[in-house]
C-alpha cells in the first residue's frame, strides 16, 4: 500500500513534532541498527575476499575478458598497464563456518561465526561521491533521504531523552585526511528535517548547543522552562493551536537531553574490562573504538539508528601501510561492539552493518602492489544480530575478485534487507514528494537478501 | 480526525486519515468535477500501469484519455460505458472479490479504493465520464468574483465564497499592532520597532495601512525577504556542493537577485535574464550575470571523475530546477521513461534538456573558483563589494595571529622555550608581546614554530598553508576590482542532444532538437528555438503555468501555504488548489499588471483575509484543522533566516548592510570533521573561519553556504542544504531547535544584549521595562497575568545573582569588577532568551 500519512507529503510538513508513520508491517527481528559505514571503500581483496589464484596471476595484466569493457575511474583509464595484484595479507578460514577472513583482521576473524559476510555487493557507481550518496540514501544524486532517516521516520524513537538517529565521525590513521563526507548522507531529504541525523560530536557538548551558556544553572533552566511553560501555556488557551501544546513538550525533551547527552558520552562508569575489550583507543573521545563504545550505549538507551562514519579506506597509494592503518583503528572495536552486544542480550534485536561504499580493484593503481583504485562490480560488506544468520558467507565472485558469479546483492538489496530486519517492507512504505511515491530502495527493483537471514 | 499524527498508528489507519481528507475537502452533494474528484483517483491509483507510459502498461489499456478508456479492446469489454458504471469493467474490477482481478492488483502495493471513491467513480461514469484536460495546463481565466457585498476585495470574495460553502465564518481583524509586526516579518523579514508600532496606531492618515505596505516595499530589506525563497529555487550556495566542496563566487549573482527586487523587475523580465540573458541582443553586464542561475548546480572535481557524466548530470538538474521552480512541473519523472503521471514523454524530457545542452560548461568543475563559462562582474549592491572581500582578508589575516586555541597553547609553549636560547630574528621578535607584535614579527615566530618539533607543528603548517590559499584566492579578486559569476553561454555548435536511453550519460538514443512538452503551447521562434525562445515562451502570458506557480508562492510565502500545497507540483499528482478561481485570479491579474509581483502582493495584503486574526476556536479545530479554508489567519513558524534575524533585530547587534561578499558569523567548527582539510595542497572552504565582530551579525542570507554542512542553526529550522531546487521548506518542531534559541552562542548573546535594551531603555521600574520588551519582541503589550510571571522571574532572578556575583558575571560576559548593577543585568538577560524562546515569538503573529 502507499503509506501515506497525512505528513507523507512534500507540503504537508506543518502540524506535529516528529511525525512517524508508527509500527512495522511485520513483526520485526530487530528494534535497532547500528551501521558501521567504512568511508573510502575497503579493499575486499585484502580483507575478505580469498583469491588464492591470484598468486600465480600477480603481475599478469588484467585480462580482457574480465574486465568486459567495464568503465574505469578517471585516475587509472589513462593506465598503460594494469596488473593484476595479488592480497597483500594471508588469509585464513575461522570458525565452524570456516569463514575466509584476512591476518589483517585478527579480532574480526574471532567473530566469524557470529556475522554473515557478503562478498557479492555491487554498485553502479565508481567515484566516491555518487558511490556514498548511492548507498546511504538510494540514489547517486543528491537530494533524497538517507536510511537511517527513512527508519526514524516509518518507526520513530524508542526513547524520549536522546534523537532516534545519530551520527559519529572518525577518521581513520590510513589516509588522513579521508574522502570527505556530506551532512547530506544523514540528512532528511524530502522527509521532515526532525528526521536527520544528529551528529553527535566528540567532548564536552556531545549535541550542537547542548550546553547552557556560562553562568545559567540547572536550576536557572528549569525555571526559564517552567516561565516559557506557563507563558506558551497562556499562549495556547489564547490561539487554541496544538502545536504551541508541541514546542512545550520538545522544550522538556530539550531540557532532559541536557543531562541524557552527557551522561551518555560519560564513559567513567564503564570498567577497565570494557576498555581491554574494545582496545585503549576507547578512551579517546573521536576515535571509532570511542564511537563503537558509544554505538554500544545508544542501543542500550533507545537510539534507533546509529551512524558511524569512519573516514580513510581510499587506499590509491600505500596500500601496505594504510589498510594496515585502518585496519587496526576499526578491527578491535568492530568486534568488540559485537562480544558487547551479545554480552548484554542486545546482539539478538540490534542490528550491526559493516560496510563501504565500494570495494577496490584487482588490478594495481601505480606501481605494482602500491595501490588499488574503486570498484563497484563486486564488494564485501558483514552484517550481524536481529535477523542476520550468523556464520554465513553469503555469494561468490570470480577468480579475479571482479565479477559477481553467484548470488549478486546490489546496495539496493542490502537496503531493502536491512529494512526487512525492521519488519518494514520496502514496497509498502513510502512518501510522496514531487509526484512520486518514493521508496528508500528508490525506482529500481530491490530484493530482500533472504540467505543471509535467520 | 485529528490533525497532528501520532506515532505507532498503524499505516492502514494512516490511509484511512488520507482518503478521509481526499474525500472531505469539498461537499459531495455537489457534481463530480473530472479535475479535481476523479483525476486524483486515477492517477494515484491508475495511471502508473494504465497511463501514458507504454513500458508498464497493463492489458493495452489507457484510463488517462477518454478515447481509449470508452473503447472496446480485443477480447476485452470496455474500461468505461459512459452512463453505465455497472457495465463498465473499471467498476468491476475495483468490486470484484476475486484475488486475480481486483485492481488496483496486490503488486502494486496500493490500498484497494474505498467505497466512497468508488461511489464517485460510478457518478462520474453515470454522468457520462467526461474527461477534462488537467486544470493547470489550461490557461487561467478569471472568473466572475463571487458575490460577497461586504468586500471589493477579489481575495475576500473566493475566500469568504469557499467559508460559506464549509459553514464556516471569517475570523474579525486582528489587534493593529499584532497587523503591523506580521507585515514587517512578512515583507521585510524583520520586525517593527516599538517605536514603528507607535508611530502606525497613532497614523491618522485614511490609508495608513497601504502607506506602510509602500514604505516596507521601498526598504532594501522587502528586497531580501522576496529573495529568500528564490535563493531556496536557485539552489544558491557559495561551495560547488560534490566531493571535496570548496568555494565557488556567485554572491554577486545573489546580489543581482535583490537588486532585481528592490528595483522591481517585472516577474517576466526577471526570469528571462536568468535564463537566457546571454542571448538577449546587445545583453549587458547584469542580464548576463543573471544566468548565473542556471549555473547554481552542483559541481565536482573529484579525482576520476567521468566528465561527461558530471556535464550531464548538471544539465538534468537545470531543468529540474527550471521546471520546479518555474513551471511547477515534476519533469525529472521523464528523464528514464515517460512521465509515469503528466503528459510528459522522455523525448519531450530531452529536447527540454536540448535548451540547456548548447553551452560550453565542462563536467569537471574548476579548483578552488568559479568553472567557465564566467565573466567578471561588478556586483549591483555594496557598491561592488569589494571591500567585503578586503574585511575577509584581514578577518583571515587575524588567524595567523590567533589560530585555534591548541595551537595558540603549543605556540606558547615553543615560544617560552624559544626566549631563553633563540638568538637573531627570532629572538627579536620574540621580544614584543604578542599584542604589539608587527606582521612581520609575526610570520617570523610561526615560521620558526612551523619547523620546530613541537607535535603541532605540522598542524600548524597545515593551518597557515591554508589561510594562504584562501587569502591569495580573495586577492585575485581584489586586485582585478572585481568578482566573477559563473553564466551561460550558446555553443551550439559543440554537441547534438541525443535522448539519453535509460537517463544513462552514455547511453544514446534518437537525436533530439529543442523543444517543449506538446500538451502546452507551442514555442516561437525558428526551427531550433534557443534559450531565449524558451524564455519567451515560458513568460508568454498563454503559457498556463508560469504566472500559477509565481502568484501561488507568493501566497505560500505569506501565509506558509500555497493554495496549490505542493507548490513544485502542479502536475497530476499534484494536489489540487484549496481556490482555484482565487488562484487564477490572481494569476490573470499579475500578468495584466505587468508581471508586477508587488501589485499582486498588494492585492493580498490588502484583503481582510491577510488581516483576519489568527485566532482559533474549537469549530476551527474540528471543521478545518488545517487550515485550508482560510477562517482564521494562518499561525506558520517563522523560516530559519528570519528567527535569527529578528532576534539580532530585537537586540540591537543587527547589521543591516545590504549585498556583498558572503559572511561567516561564528558557528562550531563542523567543516573539518567532513572535509578534506588537512590535504598537503589545500582547498578552500575546508576548515570554518569565523568572522568578526561586525560581519557577525548581517543578515542571515549573506551567511556563507557550504554544501556539504550547511549553518546548522539555519538547517536546524528546516532550512534546505541547497543542494537541489527546493520550493517547499518544513515546519518541524523539535527539541535541537529549543537548544538553538536557548544556547547557541549568537542567541545567547543577542538575548542579553535584549536584556540590556530593555534595562536601559525599557523605563525606571520592572513593570515598564516587562512591557516595553514584550512589546519589542510580540508587537503587543502583555496581559497582567503574562506581565506577572515575567516579573516574578526577574526578581527571583536579581535574588539569585546577587548570591552568585559570578555567575552573573559569566552570564553577563563581563570581565569588570560586579558592581550592584550586574545582577539585574543577568536578570535582565535571562528575560530577553526568554522573550526569543516563546512560541509567539518565533511564530507568525
Amino acid at each position: 500500500m502507499a503509506a501515506k500519512s497525512l505528513l507523507a507529503s512534500d507540503s504537508l510538513a506543518s502540524a506535529a513534532s516528529a511525525p512517524t508513520i508508527g509500527t512495522p508491517n511485520f513483526a520485526p527481528k530487530a528494534k535497532r541498527v547500528i551501521y558501521l559505514f567504512q568511508s573510502g571503500g575497503p579493499s575486499h581483496i585484502d580483507l575478505f575476499d580469498h583469491k588464492p589464484k591470484l598468486v600465480d596471476q600477480h603481475g599478469k595484466e588484467l585480462p580482457d575478458s574480465v574486465r568486459q569493457g567495464q568503465r574505469l575511474t578517471g585516475m587509472t583509464s589513462g593506465q598503460k598497464s594494469l596488473p593484476l595484484c595479488k592480497s597483500i595479507a594471508k588469509f585464513s578460514q575461522h570458525g565452524e563456518s570456516a569463514q575466509w577472513i584476512s591476518d589483517l583482521l585478527p579480532h574480526t576473524s574471532k567473530i566469524a561465526d557470529k556475522i554473515a559476510v557478503i562478498r557479492s555487493m555491487h554498485t553502479e557507481a565508481i567515484n566516491h561521491d555518487p558511490g556514498i550518496t548511492f548507498i546511504n540514501t538510494g540514489s547517486q544524486f543528491p537530494g533524497l533521504p538517507s536510511m537511517g532517516s527513512w527508519i526514524s521516520y516509518g518507526l520513530g524513537s524508542m526513547n524520549e531523552n536522546l534523537p532516534s538517529y545519530v551520527v559519529l565521525l572518525s577518521q581513520g590513521t590510513g589516509k588522513d585526511p579521508g574522502q570527505p563526507i556530506f551532512s547530506r548522507l544523514w540528512g532528511s531529504g524530502f522527509l521532515p528535517s526532525s528526521h536527520q541525523g544528529v551528529q553527535f560530536r566528540s567532548g564536552k557538548d556531545p549535541v550542537l548547543f547542548l550546553n547552557d551558556p556560562a553562568g545559567v544553572s540547572r536550576n536557572d533552566r528549569r525555571n526559564m522552562l517552567d516561565d516559557l511553560a506557563q507563558l506558551n501555556q497562556i499562549r495556547h488557551e489564547q490561539m487554541a493551536d496544538p502545536e504551541i501544546l508541541t514546542r512545550i513538550s520538545q522544550y522538556e525533551m530539550a531540557f532532559r537531553m541536557q543531562t541524557s547527552a552527557p551522561e551518555l558520552a560519560d564513559l567513567s562508569d564503564e570498567p577497565d574490562s570494557i576498555f581491554e575489550l574494545y582496545g585503549e583507543d576507547a578512551r579517546q573521545p573521536g576515535t571509532y573504538a570511542y564511537n563503537c563504545l558509544m554505538a554500544r550505549r545508544m542501543a542500550e538507551r533507545g537510539v534507533r539508528f546509529t551512524q558511524l562514519f569512519h573516514r580513510g579506506w581510499d587506499q590509491h597509494n600505500s596500500l601496505k601501510s594504510h589498510l594496515a592503518n585502518q585496519c587496526s583503528d576499526t578491527d578491535q572495536a568492530s568486534a568488540a561492539l559485537i562480544t558487547d552486544l551479545e554480552q548484554r542480550g542486545l546482539l539478538d534485536d540490534t542490528l550491526v552493518v559493516w560496510g563501504g561504499e565500494f570495494g577496490r580493484t584487482v588490478y594495481s593503481q601505480g606501481k605494482l602492489g602500491t595501490g588499488r583504485d574503486h570498484h563497484g562490480r563486486c564488494f564485501s560488506m558483514w552484517a550481524a544480530g536481529g535477523g542476520i544468520k550468523a556464520g554465513t558467507s553469503y555469494g561468490l565472485t570470480d577468480d579475479f575478485s571482479y565479477n559477481i558469479v553467484e548470488n549478486p546483492v546490489h546496495i539496493r538489496d542490502l537496503n531493502a534487507t536491512i529494512l526487512n530486519c525492521l519488519g518494514m517492507d520496502q514496497n509498502r512504505f513510502t512518501f510522496s514528494f514531487q509526484g512520486l511515491n518514493h521508496k528508500p530502495t528508490g525506482v529500481q527493483p530491490a530484493n530482500v537478501v533472504s540467505g543471509i537471514l535467520s | 480526525m485529528h490533525c497532528i499524527m501520532k506515532s505507532f498508528l498503524s499505516p492502514i489507519t494512516l490511509a484511512m486519515v488520507v482518503n478521509f481528507w481526499a474525500t472531505c475537502s469539498h461537499s459531495f452533494a455537489e457534481e463530480v468535477k473530472f479535475n479535481r474528484d476523479i483525476r486524483p483517483i486515477l492517477s494515484e491509483n491508475c495511471f502508473f500501469c494504465h497511463g501514458q507510459d507504454p513500458e508498464h502498461r497493463g492489458g493495452e489499456l489507457r484510463l488517462d484519455l477518454r478515447e481509449a478508456a470508452i473503447a472496446t479492446r480485443k477480447d476485452s469489454p470496455p474500461a468505461i460505458v459512459p452512463g453505465d458504471p455497472e457495465a463498465s469493467e473499471l467498476i468491476k474490477r475495483l468490486i470484484t472479490t476475486d484475488p486475480d482481478l481486483i485492481m488496483p492488483p496486490a503488486d502494486a502495493h496500493l490500498v484497494n479504493l474505498k467505497k466512497e471513491q468508488i461511489q464517485t467513480l460510478k457518478k462520474w461514469i453515470k454522468s457520462g465520464a467526461e474527461y477534462e484536460p488537467h486544470w493547470s495546463f489550461v490557461p487561467p481565466t478569471k472568473a466572475a468574483l463571487p458575490q460577497s457585498p461586504a468586500t471589493q476585495n477579489p481575495v475576500d470574495s473566493f475566500i469568504r465564497a469557499r467559508l460559506k460553502t464549509e459553514g464556516l465564518k471569517p475570523s474579525k481583524q486582528a489587534p493593529e499592532e499584532i497587523l503591523v509586526r506580521r507585515l514587517y516579518l512578512d515583507l521585510t523579514g524583520l520586525p517593527p520597532s516599538v517605536e514603528d508600532i507607535n508611530r502606525y496606531l497613532s497614523d491618522t492618515a485614511p490609508d495608513r495601512w497601504g502607506n506602510l505596505i509602500r514604505q516596507l516595499m521601498d526598504s532594501p530589506h522587502f528586497a531580501e525577504r522576496l529573495a529568500m525563497p528564490w535563493l531556496d529555487a536557485a539552489r544558491y550556495a557559495d561551495t560547488h556542493g560534490f566531493s571535496i566542496d570548496d568555494h565557488r563566487d556567485m554572491w554577486a549573482w545573489r546580489d543581482w537577485v535583490i537588486h532585481a527586487f528592490q528595483k522591481n523587475q517585472p516577474y517576466d523580465q526577471f526570469l528571462t535574464e536568468q535564463i537566457a540573458g546571454d542571448l538577449i541582443p546587445n545583453a549587458t553586464p547584469d542580464q548576463i550575470a543573471a544566468t548565473g542561475f542556471l549555473r547554481n548546480n552542483m559541481s565536482t572535481h573529484e579525482g576520476g571523475t567521468i566528465a561527461e557524466e558530471y556535464r550531464v548530470n548538471q544539465n538534468l538538474d537545470k531543468v529540474d530546477a527550471v521546471a520546479t521552480a518555474i513551471l511547477g512541473l515534476t519533469m525529472k519523472c521523464a528523464q528514464c521513461h515517460d512521465h509515469k503521471y503528466d503528459p510528459i514523454s522522455q523525448k519531450e524530457y530531452f529536447s527540454f534538456y536540448a535548451f540547456f545542452n548548447a553551452s560550453s560548461e565542462p563536467g569537471e568543475a574548476a579548483t578552488n573558483a568559479n568553472t567557465p563559462p564566467l565573466m567578471a562582474y561588478t556586483s549591483p549592491l555594496a557598491n561592488g563589494g569589494i571591500d567585503g572581500l578586503k574585511s575577509r582578508v584581514a578577518e583571515l589575516e587575524l588567524f595567523k595571529r590567533y589560530p585555534p586555541a591548541h595551537l595558540v597553547k603549543a605556540r606558547e609553549l615553543w615560544e617560552a622555550e624559544q626566549k631563553k636560547k633563540a638568538t637573531g630574528p627570532l629572538a627579536k621578535s620574540l621580544t614584543a608581546k604578542q599584542e604589539t607584535r608587527s606582521t612581520a614579527d609575526w610570520k617570523t615566530v610561526n615560521d620558526g614554530f612551523i619547523s620546530s618539533s613541537s607535535p603541532l607543528a605540522t598542524e600548524m603548517k597545515i593551518f597557515l598553508k591554508t589561510l594562504g590559499v584562501e587569502i591569495k584566492v580573495l586577492n585575485r579578486d581584489i586586485k582585478r576590482g572585481q568578482t566573477t559569476v559563473m553564466v551561460m553561454d550558446h555553443k551550439p555548435a559543440l554537441r547534438k542532444t541525443h535522448i539519453l536511453i535509460r537517463g544513462a550519460y552514455d547511453q544514446l538514443g534518437e537525436e533530439v532538437s529543442t523543444g517543449v512538452p506538446a500538451v502546452l503551447p507551442a514555442i516561437g521562434g525558428s526551427e531550433s528555438s534557443t534559450r531565449l525562445d524558451l524564455a519567451r515562451w515560458i513568460t508568454d502570458p498563454k503559457n498556463p503555468l508560469t504566472a500559477r506557480v509565481a502568484v501561488n508562492r507568493t501566497w505560500q510565502m505569506l501565509f506558509g501555504r500555497g493554495i496549490v500545497e505542493t507548490a513544485g507540483d502542479f502536475g497530476n499528482q499534484g494536489s489540487w488548489p484549496s481556490h482555484p478561481e482565487l488562484l487564477d485570479w490572481l494569476a490573470v491579474d499579475f500578468v495584466e499588471n505587468g508581471w508586477n509581483i508587488r501589485h499582486v502582493l498588494k492585492t493580498i495584503l490588502n484583503s481582510e483575509t491577510y488581516r483576519q486574526s489568527a485566532v482559533s476556536s474549537a469549530e476551527h479545530q474540528e471543521k478545518d484543522p488545517r487550515n485550508l479554508f482560510f477562517a482564521r489567519s494562518p499561525r506558520p513558524r517563522i523560516p530559519a533566516e528570519i528567527i535569527r534575524d529578528q532576534a539580532l533585530a530585537h537586540s540591537g547587534l543587527l547589521n543591516r548592510a545590504v549585498g556583498g561578499p558572503s559572511v561567516h558569523p561564528p558557528q562550531p567548527e563542523l567543516w573539518s570533521e567532513v572535509s578534506h582539510y588537512g590535504y598537503t595542497s589545500p582547498f578552500t572552504s575546508q576548515i570554518f573561519l569565523h568572522g568578526q565582530e561586525d560581519t557577525a551579525y548581517r543578515r542571515s542570507i549573506y551567511t556563507f553556504w557550504k554544501r556539504t554542512s550547511p549553518p546548522p542553526s539555519m538547517v536546524l529550522f528546516d532550512a534546505p542544504s541547497r543542494e537541489t531546487c527546493s520550493v517547499v521548506r518544513g515546519s518541524t518542531n523539535t527539541p535541537l531547535q529549543a537548544l538553538v534559541l536557548m544556547n547557541e552562542p549568537q542567541f545567547v548573546k543577542a538575548g542579553l544584549a535584549l536584556g540590556h535594551r530593555i534595562l536601559h531603555q525599557g523605563g525606571s521600574n520592572h513593570s515598564s521595562r516587562i512591557n516595553y520588551g514584550f512589546r519589542l519582541t510580540m508587537g503587543r503589550n502583555p496581559s497582567p497575568q503574562e506581565a506577572q510571571i515575567l516579573e516574578k522571574s526577574i526578581l527571583e532572578n536579581i535574588h539569585r545573582f546577587t548570591s552568585d556575583l559570578r555567575a552573573a558575571q559569566q552570564l553577563i560576559q563581563s570581565t569588570v569588577k560586579a558592581t550592584k548593577q550586574t545582577p539585574e543585568l543577568a536578570a535582565y538577560a535571562i528575560l530577553g532568551s526568554t522573550l526569543l524562546n516563546l512560541d509567539e515569538s518565533i511564530t507568525r503573529p
